[in-house]
Parts: structure tokens; sequence; C-alpha cells
């Protein structure tokens, strides 16, 4: 029993380093750090290049890396980024971290080599010397982590408590407007807390690598462990971080002791330990308080009276150019530059072939894919991180369906999708009254759940190998099945830009923006509108997902990591969240560029998309107003001087308002219900 | 337009001194859409307590927050004792002399009354005169002494306002601009928080008082400005304001007429 | 029960909206001590009182959100205490907020079309999507009655803008536009004239005037602006500390002590002659 305590504390100690280090960067800056894994990933991988690669010793690694290059990093994504967030909204700032999540690992796979590392030597001397206390083995990495956890615990009570300078931090934490009129400087407090929290989030990447591996995947989970203790504490108190991270650590452990070893039970239930205390935490505020809603960081009466609304003036400026752009913008259905760009692509199965072929078709499936961010972040406003693990569930059933239950290819795609909807439905009914930061962070571990829980099932892995699914026998070349995804991908489109033009559509528009309006005015059913959307994205992504499986030929759940899903909406929200034309394009361009790039260029390049898709979705928080920060955005400049039949007018861009990211790139035609003809 | 000098009465006032602590030109601030001041032109003299007055709505807030540098003017330029304080953030103006005490309780809920002292005697540069203005500012109020090791936030309404004044009393501000101090207290606690302004102004600190009620502040200030809807409407002596605050608050406006 | 008959009011017609005795405690405060009012049809009534007077308290009881402590509201005589802020819009009370609550990528005619359609074709919002009806054009008597609205609220020239790029002022006409659709029997109006200029609320004084008479609607408005509130409403109610102080015709309310001393604050008694003094030259004025 010892050893397993001694065991779970360790890694429990792992996770309330990070826990601790997220809660002070939230309560003091005013943002959660989704990108916290990445950072861990980061710095680790740099800990292993200077130490492994590069030999230096343990001593001089730790500390170049964890006091000279990591303070660095922060203090530098401090001022080119993160200052910039505090001001946006909750959606921007989850994106602009999601951007960062997204961009930086293979950010060091170019600088430090693509190897996988799965286990990497932590800061304990190797081989690691095992102690016995008590008679039970502890590892001298074990001990080094006990140590960090006490030491931070002290030192930063110690500081907090005692230093002028913590409690200056506590002052901004408290109300940060009453602190600034104290003579506190909040950027100087802020700048120091990110440098701060960078070092403990590679000291817990340097941790937890020799148990979770040196994995962007294992320290994903790292961090969606952290979040439920962070989330369990309110996004606010540091004790009850800190006690809920630990004890989540000792419980994974202790019930390794009551399971069989290698039985399914163990691996289902070790993995949701999070997502359980996630949950529980969540249902407990539920019941207590009603709602879940994001609590501002720091605030007081007088900070909310001084919150920016709005953008004023040029605010007005920019809604009133977007609405003149929406008659002749690229990204609208309705103009006839989409259509010709829509034309295009429909076009790209004949000219293309071959390797190119292949890539048009998955491109192809990716933007029906990307549809379903269109209708739950474009539509519905809320920011699904699992929509990925629809579409791998959507693989699993399709196949299932089709080769072991012997069902033709077509209906067991779509019944496929029809039975992962409800799971999409209840998703959307238990964050209904979620914060959109909250919604977040339960879709991203409910996400992480399904691919340990479910993904990793034999029934569905085969070893590795997955079930196998064939093509309707129609489509048996490249080019038909890329019509017959064409096709999909239009029946939707089509389904979509009806109910945006209907009174749904408005419905949605006004929940979208002021949901006290929509229901205390108008009487709205906010609720079934918000279900309504779940389930359609859900199908949709359910869709993409078999029609995936369909066109590799098996359906194979690792292709679908949680992880992998965020690259995707890194993706989109460079393009277009709002656009049915930038979801055929975010799609071709996910799949395309990295061809290019692994065509044209040698080795690590082909990890330089992927930091490009994160960086285009840290830009749209840099400047959501899109002075061009994008390739994307640059292209559709380009397309529009050309395609539009209007004269060129330089103001024609469509624009990104503040202030959301689901009024995002690409303002669409909003195609007013009995709208009167215009002149 | 409303172009108007409070300090241009000062010249029939008491001792005006040279250069005028205060100049504002101009002054304009959006939220949003709406406008909350309209160029709005101010002229204040070192040692003069101005109030004021208008209506919720009205803008008195808003010229106390882009005062104190809280939110940023969209137009026009303000100068505090000689610079240019334009655009500054709000710890620079902090640290240049001009103290807010907002409206509602300007103390740090979580902390105690000793840390919401020390928080703010943190401008002074020495450690020993951190320590002596915590020190001063307790004795002036026995009552926030017994109660130094509690939360702001246990304490009564009263207190908290007492907190907020002490936090300005350990520094000596040039300008201390008092946002609906007596709001929601006792007529004791009101009383308390007008005689240690009248404490702050013997001491020669140059005080801007907002407040709904007038009465108060007008036999408290020498001079009074009346804002209505962004604009000031009027200003002049403390004495002469009665008529016109009535007239503001009750009186015949835009909807009369009509 | 107080009664506010207007002029406007034939005898014998029911109240469109009464508080009766209502009576909100928090904890130890009471925010709201036995208060009554009432708004006949067709009226204009006003809620009046120092910051922290309690009327957004009973502001949000009349609408719903609160439930009072003590004490009922009514709805053209039917008791809507228990009722759900939803319920009450479907039974006749709409609203507007102090900051506008509008939906900023919608045009100003989405926002008169969505609430029409709320109001008389509750479920198209579900049958459009199976119909491909957002293909189809609306039908002829909703851009009638939406048409003849925009009309009467001076919106026509900015039918298709995004209510996101209108001035202040115009956002409350598209507020007010969007209550008015739905065909409301009470209309509340919180602080309809916060943020504008002068023009501006001239503007809204006159849009309210007009669209009492032309539409017969009933408004409770809430208002800092008390020169406003005397020129516009027929009656007024005035709120202390939680309690009524006065009611009365405009004249009435502006010319009683307790008001005044609300206003202006009780103190010394130097200025409680000023006052006198002063109120003596208004009446000589308004005389």
């Amino acid at each position: 029993m010892l050893e397993y305590i001694l065991a779970g504390l360790a890694l429990g100690s792992i996770y309330a380093i990070a826990a601790a280090s997220i809660t002070v960067t939230y309560v003091s800056t005013g943002i959660l750090n989704f990108a916290f894994g990445s950072f861990a990933y980061f710095l680790a991988r740099v800990y292993y290049w200077l130490h492994t690669d590069h030999s230096w010793n343990i001593v001089e690694a730790a500390v170049v890396t964890l006091l000279v290059i990591a303070p660095m990093m922060g203090a530098v994504l401090y001022a080119l980024l993160l200052r910039h967030l505090r001001s946006r909204s909750a959606l921007i700032q989850i994106v602009a971290t999601i951007g960062l999540f997204v961009a930086l690992p293979p950010l060091a796979a170019i600088l430090f080599g693509n190897e996988t590392i799965n286990a990497a030597p932590g800061l304990a001397p190797e081989p690691v010397h095992v102690y016995h206390i008590f008679g039970k083995a502890v590892s001298m990495d074990q001990i080094i982590v006990y140590a960090f956890l006490v030491g931070i615990v002290v030192i930063g009570t110690g500081f907090l408590r005692f230093t002028d300078v913590g409690l200056r931090v506590r002052g901004l934490v408290s109300t940060r407007a009453l602190a600034s009129l104290s003579g506190i400087n909040p950027s100087a407090i802020s700048l120091s807390v990110w440098m701060i929290s960078t070092a403990l989030a590679g000291l817990t990447g340097v941790l937890a690598a020799p148990t979770n591996g040196l994995t962007t995947q294992g320290m994903t989970t790292l961090m969606a462990a952290a979040f439920a203790a962070v989330v369990a504490a309110r996004l606010r108190s540091l004790p009850v971080a800190v006690i809920v991270a630990l004890l989540m650590g000792v419980v994974t452990d202790v019930i390794q002791k009551y399971l069989p070893a290698s039985g399914t039970l163990a691996t289902a239930l070790v993995p949701s330990v999070p997502f359980v205390v996630l949950a529980l935490a969540l249902l407990f505020f539920y019941l207590r308080f009603g709602s879940v809603q994001d609590v501002v960081a720091g605030g007081g009466a007088l900070d909310a009276a001084i919150a920016p609304q709005g953008g004023g003036a040029t605010q007005a400026r920019k809604v009133q150019r977007a609405v003149r752009a929406k008659s002749n913008a690229l990204l609208s259905f309705r103009s006839v530059g989409s259509l010709v760009v829509l034309g295009v692509v429909a076009l790209l199965p004949v000219i293309m072939c071959g390797y190119w072929l292949t890539l048009v078709v998955a491109g192809f499936i990716y933007g029906l894919i990307f549809l379903s961010f269109t209708f739950a972040l474009g539509e519905g406003g809320f920011l699904w991180l699992s929509l990925i693990s629809f579409s791998g569930l959507g693989a699993i059933a399709t196949a299932q369906l089709e080769t072991v239950e012997g069902w033709p290819a077509l209906p067991a795609l779509l019944v496929g999708a029809l039975i992962v909807t409800p799971i999409g439905i209840l998703l959307g009914i238990l964050t209904i009254r979620f914060g959109e930061l909250y919604v977040a962070l339960a879709t991203l571990t409910f996400g992480l759940l399904v691919e340990t829980l479910i993904f990793t099932q034999n029934r569905f892995l085969q070893q590795g190998v997955g079930v196998s699914v064939t093509r309707p026998g129609w489509t048996a070349t490249d080019k038909s099945f890329a019509y017959f995804v064409l096709a999909i991908f239009l029946v939707v489109a089509i389904f979509l830009v009806n109910m945006r033009r209907s009174t749904t559509g408005l419905a949605l528009g006004a929940a979208r923006r002021s949901q006290a309006a929509s229901t205390s005015v108008l009487g709205l059913n906010v609720v079934g509108l918000k279900v309504l959307i779940s389930a359609l994205a859900t199908f949709v992504a359910a869709l993409g997902g078999g029609l995936l499986a369909m066109y590799s030929g098996t359906a194979l759940p690792t292709d679908f990591p949680t992880f992998t899903g965020l690259v995707w909406l890194a993706v989109l929200v460079t393009v277009g969240v709002r656009s049915i034309v930038a979801a055929s394009i975010a799609g071709l361009a996910f799949t395309i560029v990295p061809g290019l790039f692994q065509t044209y260029l040698s080795g690590t390049w082909g990890n330089v998309p992927s930091v490009l898709f994160g960086l285009g979705a840290i830009g749209l928080a840099i400047d959501p107003d899109g002075s061009v920060t994008s390739m994307a955005r640059r292209l559709e400049d380009l397309f529009s001087k050309i395609m539009s039949r209007r004269d060129a007018d330089p103001d024609s861009r469509p624009e990104r308002p503040e202030g959301s990211v689901s009024r995002g790139a690409g303002v669409t035609a909003l195609a007013g219900a009995g709208r009167k003809g215009r002149s | 337009m409303t172009t108007a000098t409070v300090g241009k009465h000062v010249e029939q006032g008491p001792e005006p001194t040279g250069e005028p602590l205060l100049r504002v030109e101009g002054l304009t601030v959006r939220y949003g859409l709406a406008t909350a001041l309209r160029d709005l032109d101010l002229v204040l003299y070192p040692g003069v307590a101005l109030a004021v007055l208008g209506v919720n709505g009205a803008g008195k807030s808003t010229l106390a927050r882009v005062l104190s540098g809280l939110v940023p003017a969209t137009a026009g330029k303000i100068s505090f004792d000689g610079q240019d304080i334009t655009g500054w953030s709000a710890h620079r103006i902090r640290k240049a002399g001009l103290v807010y005490l907002p409206e509602g309780r300007g103390v740090f809920p979580s902390l105690t009354v000793t840390e919401n002292l020390r928080l703010a005697a943190g401008v002074l540069r020495n450690r020993s005169d951190r320590v002596a203005a915590v020190g001063r500012a307790l004795d002036i109020f026995p009552s926030l002494k017994a109660r130094s090791g509690n939360q702001a936030a246990m304490l009564s309404g009263g207190e908290q306002q007492m907190l907020s004044l002490a936090r300005a009393l350990t520094t000596s501000p040039k300008l201390i601009i008092a946002d609906e101090m007596s709001l929601g207290l006792a007529p004791k606690m009101v009383d308390v928080v007008f005689e240690t302004l009248e404490t702050m102004k013997q001491n020669g600190a140059t005080i801007i008082l907002i407040e709904q009620f007038a009465n108060r502040a007008l036999s408290f200030a020498e001079q009074c400005a009346l804002l209505q809807r962004g604009h000031l409407s009027w200003h002049g002596d403390s004495k002469a304001a009665t008529n016109e605050v009535i007239a503001g608050y009750l009186g015949d406006s835009v909807a009369t007429g009509v | 029960m107080t009664a506010a008959t207007s002029a406007r009011t034939e005898p014998g017609e029911i109240d469109r909206l009464t508080a009766d005795g209502v009576t909100m405690r928090f904890g130890g405060i009471v925010a709201c001590n036995n208060v009554s009012l009432a708004v006949p049809p067709r009226s204009i009534v006003g809620l009046i009182g120092p910051n922290g007077a309690g009327k957004s308290t009973l502001f949000s009881v009349l609408s719903g959100l609160r439930r009072p402590t003590n004490g009922h509201v009514h709805m053209g005589g039917d008791d809507v205490t228990k009722s759900s802020p939803q319920a009450r819009v479907r039974r006749g009370l709409g609203r507007t907020f102090q900051h506008p609550e509008l939906f900023t990528e919608l045009s100003v005619r989405e926002h008169l079309v969505i609430a029409d359609r709320v109001r008389h074709g509750t479920r198209r919002v579900w049958t459009d999507i199976v119909t491909w009806r957002g293909f189809r054009p609306g039908s002829a008597e909703e851009d009638q009655r939406v048409d003849t609205l925009m009309d009467s609220l001076d919106l026509t020239r900015v039918a298709h803008s995004p209510v996101g790029a209108l001035p202040l002022g115009m956002m409350r006409l598209v507020e007010l536009g969007r209550a008015l659709a739905a065909e409301p029997s009470v209309l509340l109006l919180d602080e309809p004239s916060s943020g504008l200029d002068t023009q501006e609320t001239a503007d809204v004084v006159e849009v309210l005037r007009r669209v009492v008479a032309e539409r017969g609607v009933s408004m409770l408005l809430v208002e800092h602006d008390v020169a406003l509130v005397m020129g516009l409403c027929d009656y007024i109610y005035v709120l202390d500390f939680g309690a009524l102080i006065a009611a009365g015709t405009p004249d009435e309310v502006r010319n009683d002590p307790a008001v005044r001393a609300a206003y202006l604050g009780t103190d010394t008694e130097e200025l409680e002659e000023a006052i006198d003094r002063s109120s003596a030259d208004l009446d000589e004025e308004t005389v």
C-alpha cells in the first residue's frame, strides 16, 4: 500500500506543480494557459537536447533550461503574444493559446530533431538510485519530485505571504484596477508571473519525462490532469488545486493496487481519474451555484466598470465595412467569387493525379469535418475541443457496422454517424450552462477520455492495424470518391446556408450575441437551439471520420488523437470559422501544404506547416481585426481582388470584428430572411 | 460645446497660487459607443476643493477614472503638476501624486487592514518611511488599529471607507479624488469621512469631491462643477450653486420644453 | 394599491402592470419595502430615485428575474408573481436594457423580423430547417408589419445596417423596435437615455411619445435624468432607501420636499434654508 501511495505522491506532486503554476497564472494575468502542455514538452525537449544529446551534466542542463531559457521564453511570449490577450474575449484567449500549443512541438522538432522519445532521464543521475524507506522502494527521481513540490510550496507561500512583491501580487489578484491605483505596475507583475510559470512548466516537463515519456500526448495528458485540479479549485484557490492534484496522483496509483495489473479495467480506470475529478467538480458547482461561469480573475466592481466594451467608433466602422464586404466577399457562399472558388475546388480531382489526388480527396474530407467546427463554433459559438473524438467514433462505428456486421458501405456510414450523434447531444446538454472556458476544458478532457478509454480497446484497435473499411463499390477510383465526398460536402453546405438564412439562423445569431435578450426579450428556446447545433456538429464530424476511414481503408482510432483536433481547430480559425468556402480551403491546406513541404523540402522542414497553422491561430489574437497575419488571409485578399467583379475597393476585405472568434474571418452572407432588395 | 474654467473663480476666492495643479483641455471619453465625457475643460489650483455634482450617468466617475489613468482619454489633454499625463498608466499617475479613492469600497477585500496600508505606502522609496506611514495611518483611525489583522472584507462599510481614506493618508498626495465616499454610510460615518477630508484639506491637499448628494459637498468645497450628460453644464462658486443644482437635478431640461 | 390614472385611461380599465406591496430582502438588507405602483393603459409612468434607492431591484421583480420576498405582481389583473421572465414576455411584457443587448451582426431589419416571427410564427424556428424556408422570401404580412414599425421608429433608412455600426441612440430605437415587434402591452425601459447626448435624448423621447400614441402600449421607465422623466411621464413614483417616498404628477413630485431632500441630501440648516429660498425662486418661475 505504502509504495503505491509513495508512487502516487510523486505523480500527484507533478500534477500539483503544474496545477499551481496554471492557477497562479490565471488569477494574476487572467489567462488560462492551454499551451501549458506544450511549454512543458518544449522545455523538457530542450533539457533532453542539452543533457542527452550534448552530454551536459544534469545541473548545468537543468539550470540553463529552467532558469535561463524558460524565463526568457516566458518573457518573449509575453511581449509578443500574451500581453495582448488580456483584453480579448475568452474564446480568442483559448484559441490563441491553443495556437501556441500547436506551434511549439513542431518547432521543437525543427530545432532539436524529430525523434520519438518514450522515456527520458529526469533530474536524477542515471542509473537512478533506489532508496528503501520502511522497506519500500523509492527512486531518486521520486525524491527529487517530492523535494521540488515541498520547496515550491514553502518558497511560494513564504514569498506571497511575507515579501512586499508577494503582497503586490496578492493585491493584483484581489483587484487589478485598485492595484494600479496604488502604484503597482500590472504589466511588470504579469511579466514576472509568466517567466516563473514558464519555468515551472519546464520543471513539470522534465520531472514527468521519465514516467510519462517525452511526447506531446504524455504532456497533454499531464496538462489535462492539472486542469482537473485547477477546475476543482474553481480556477482560484491555490491550496485546493495543490491538494486535489496530490490526491489525484495518489488515487491513480492506489487503484492500481486493487486492480489486476494488465486488466482492461485498470487501463480503463487509471486515465479516467482526471476526467472523473473534473466531472465531479463541475457537477458539484452546477448543483451548488446553478451554472458554471468563468470567474473573472482579479475582479471587483471597479474592474468591471472600466472593462472595455466593444470597440466604439473603430468597431462600428469595421462592422460597416464587413457588411459592405458581405456582398462581394470571397468567402461568402452567395457571392460569385466563392462560387468560382468552389468551382476550381471541384475541378481539382480532374486536374490532379497520383499522390496529389490523394491529398485532394483527403482535403475534401477534412473540409467536411471542418464544417462541424463551422456549426459548433461559427453558428453555435461554443468551442468544442473534442470534435475529433466524434470523427474517431464515427470511423469506428462505420467500420463495425460495415465489416463486423456486414452492412453495405453507405448505410454503415450514415447510421454510424447517427449512432455517435447522441453522445454529442449529451455533451451539449451537459455543458449548456458552462462558461466558454469550462466548455473548452470539459470537452478537452472528454476528448482525452475517449482517446484513452475507447480508442485503446483492442476490438477497435486490432493491434494497431484497425478494422478495415471498404468504400462503396461505385467509388473505387480516387476521382469518383472525390466527387462522392464533394457531394456530401455540398449537401451539408446547402443545409448550413439554408439554416443560416432561416428563422433558426437568425435565432442562432441572436443567441450567440446576447443570451439575455434572446431569452428575456424574445423568449427564444436557446437550450433547444444549442442542442440542435451540438447534434449537427457531432453528426458532421462523425460522418467525416467515417469517410476518412473509408478512404484510408481502415478505421484506426489512433488517427484521431485529441492533440490533432487542436491542430484542426488552428487550421480552420486561420482561414475562417464562419464560412463554407473557408472550411474547404482549410481542408485542402491541411493536406496539401504539408504535402508540398514533404515533397520539395527535406527532413525536419515537414514540421513547418504545423508551426504555421499554430501561428495563424495566434495571429488571430494579436490582431483579430485582420491586418493580414496569415497566409490564408493574403490568399483571400488576392482572390477577392482578382475575382471581385466590382471595382477594386481596398476596404472590401472581409473583416474580423473584435471580440469573438465566431465572427472571425470570412464574414458570410447573413442572408436576411425577408430581406428587401438593395440598390 | 462646454468650455469652462473653474479656476477663473479662484481670482475672487482664497489665495490663487501661481500655476494650476490640474489642467484639463477638451477632454472626451468614450466607452464603447457611449460618450461619457464631451469636450471638458477644467482648471484647478492647489489647495482648492472642487465638488463635482450630477445625477448618475452624468460622467462624474468617468472624469475621475480618466484623470487617474484607469480609462484612456479619447481626445483632449490632461496636465497635472506641470506634466502632461495624458495617456499615462494608472500606476504612474499615482506615483506622480494623484490619488483616486474609487466609488464603492476602495480596499483590497482579501488582504488584511495592515496589508492594505502597506500596499498603499508602497509608492514610498524608503522601507522605514513605509513602516512609519502605515503606523501613522493606523494612529489616525483607532478603530482600524484594533482590527489591523482582519481581512478588509470583514470590516463594516464605514470601516472600509475609513480604510480607503487611511490608504490615501499613508502618503501625502497632491490631489485626492474622492468618489461618492458617503454613499450608503450611516450619518455618523459620513461625518467621519468629511472630517478626514477636511483634515487632508488643511494639510494642503487639493481635493476633488464627487457626490450625488449635493448639500454636504457644497458646504465642503469652495468650487462646484455640475455635469450633465457628459457636459460641464455649470461651474462656479459653491455658494452660488444651490439653485443651479436643483435645476440640473429636478428642473427643466430637454424634455420639459417639448 | 396606488392608482395612477392618466388622462388617457378610460374609467374601469384594468392596469396593465401593478406591483402590490412588493418587499425584497437580501439577507438583512431591505432593498424594496412594501412598494406598490400601477401602470395604467396607454400611459408612461416614471420610476425615479437616487443611486441605490432600489429601482433596479423593483425592476427585476417586475420583469420576473427576481421573486419578491413579499407582495405580488399583476399583469392585466392576473397574478404573475411566480411566472418566469419568458412567461411574462408571452403575456405581453417587453423590455429594453440599460446597455443595449443587441445582436451586433444582425441588421436592423433582421432584429425586427426575428421578434415578429417569435410572436407570429413560433414554430417556424424549427420547421424552417427542414422546409428550405431559408431560400424563400418572407410573407407579405410580415414585411408589412416590420416596415410599418421601422417607419414609426425612423429606422427605415438604416434597415440593412448591422446594428453594431449604429450610434447608441439608434441602437436604443432598435431595442425598442424589437420589443414592440412582439406586440407587448407594457414596456419596461431601463434608462432609455443613458449615454445619449441632448439631441439623441430628445429623439428618443419623441419616439416614445409617438409609439404610445400610435400603438397604445404602456411604459414604465427607470431613469436617472429626472428632468426627462418630468417632461415625458404622466405619473411618477419616487423611491428612496427602498421605500416609496412620493408619487404623483410631475408637478406634484417636483415640489415635494421629500423628493428634494432625497436628491440633495438632508443637512445643515443653512443649506435647507438655501433650498427653501431656491424653491421659492423656482415657484416664482413656474408661476
